[in-house]
């Protein structure tokens, strides 16, 4: 390209160098060749496929999965870790369950004596 | 047939309303998106994208703004999205050399036809400079001296009022005095 001198007459003509500028023609035949391309085209698809299947809610989501899987799995270690032996809880639970249902020796024998 | 005929038409699928909104359009749509991307081959392709979009689209269309606004609309956020893929492909590129994976391509400068001869190598720098300004900036400006719109309809187009036309026109005319400086300065 041209050397061209610095001064600011200059840049305001660079400046001004599309004023006026002719509208650039598309190629003859573009509509035969939109056709053609139109054709190939499918039409869009659904909105909602649209959204989904775009990369950023793709990531989002499978984002949230790996957060939810290993909030869920840090639970269950916690709460795994924080019960009794099975035998224990097993013995602890029954005994709730006679007193709540009075089926003690003891429950029956003072139903007896109040009769 | 007018605006609101050949919309209905295109509604119900008329073909010969495609092609009668295609060859009305055709050379301003190209031309803004030529503007924009600087390469003939890409501008029509870019250009046949509008014309599908707009095709698929037409029942959603509404009325709420003119015809041609709303094919400028689509004609510079195509050619933006086009613009954006291609830098993205042009830094892989860089890279690509930068590694000597590839040799490095040379900058061609972009020479728009409708520019009479005498100025044609102010206007290739200009195009340069044009590519290195905000997005807003550049529509405004690209509207305005390539298409020949005036600042209303720009200000239709952008979804703005005139007066943020006018200090986007502004701005955008100083970051090209900027950069010209720059150029020279660096020569």
């Amino acid at each position: 390209m041209e050397q061209r001198k610095f001064t600011h007459e200059e840049i305001e003509k660079i400046t001004e160098s599309i004023d006026g500028i002719s509208r650039a023609e598309m190629p003859p035949f573009f509509y035969t060749r939109l056709q053609a391309k139109l054709e190939k085209s499918p039409a869009p698809a659904n909105s909602f496929w649209m959204i989904i299947t775009k990369p950023a809610v793709s990531f989002v989501t499978l984002f949230l999965l790996v957060v939810l899987n290993i909030t869920a799995i840090n639970h269950y270690i916690k709460t795994s870790s924080q019960e009794q032996p099975v035998t224990q809880g097993t013995a602890t639970d029954i005994q709730k369950f006679a007193q709540e249902y009075e089926l003690s020796e003891s429950s029956v024998y003072t139903d007896k004596t109040n009769k | 047939m007018n605006d609101q005929e050949l919309i209905l038409s295109l509604q119900k699928g008329d073909q010969l309303a495609f092609k009668q909104l295609v060859e009305t359009w055709q050379h301003m749509v190209y031309n803004t998106v030529l503007s924009i991307v600087q390469d003939m081959q890409d501008a029509e392709d870019v250009s046949q994208e509008v014309f599908i979009q707009v095709y698929h689209s037409i029942k959603g269309f509404r009325g709420d703004a003119k015809l041609s606004t709303w094919l400028y609309r689509v004609a510079v956020s195509k050619a933006l999205d086009a613009e954006r893929k291609k830098r993205s492909q042009k830094r892989i590129a860089n890279l690509r050399s930068w590694i000597g994976l590839s040799e490095k391509e040379e900058a061609v400068h972009f020479h728009h036809p409708g520019v009479q001869l005498d100025n044609k190598e102010r206007a290739a720098l200009l195009f340069k400079a044009m590519q290195k300004l905000p997005e807003n900036q550049r529509i405004a400006f690209t509207l305005i001296k390539a298409e020949g719109l005036s600042y209303e309809e720009t200000a239709d187009i952008m979804n703005v009022t005139i007066k943020a036309v006018e200090a986007l026109m502004h701005r955008a005319k100083e970051n090209l005095r900027k950069q010209l400086q720059q150029y020279y300065a660096n020569d």
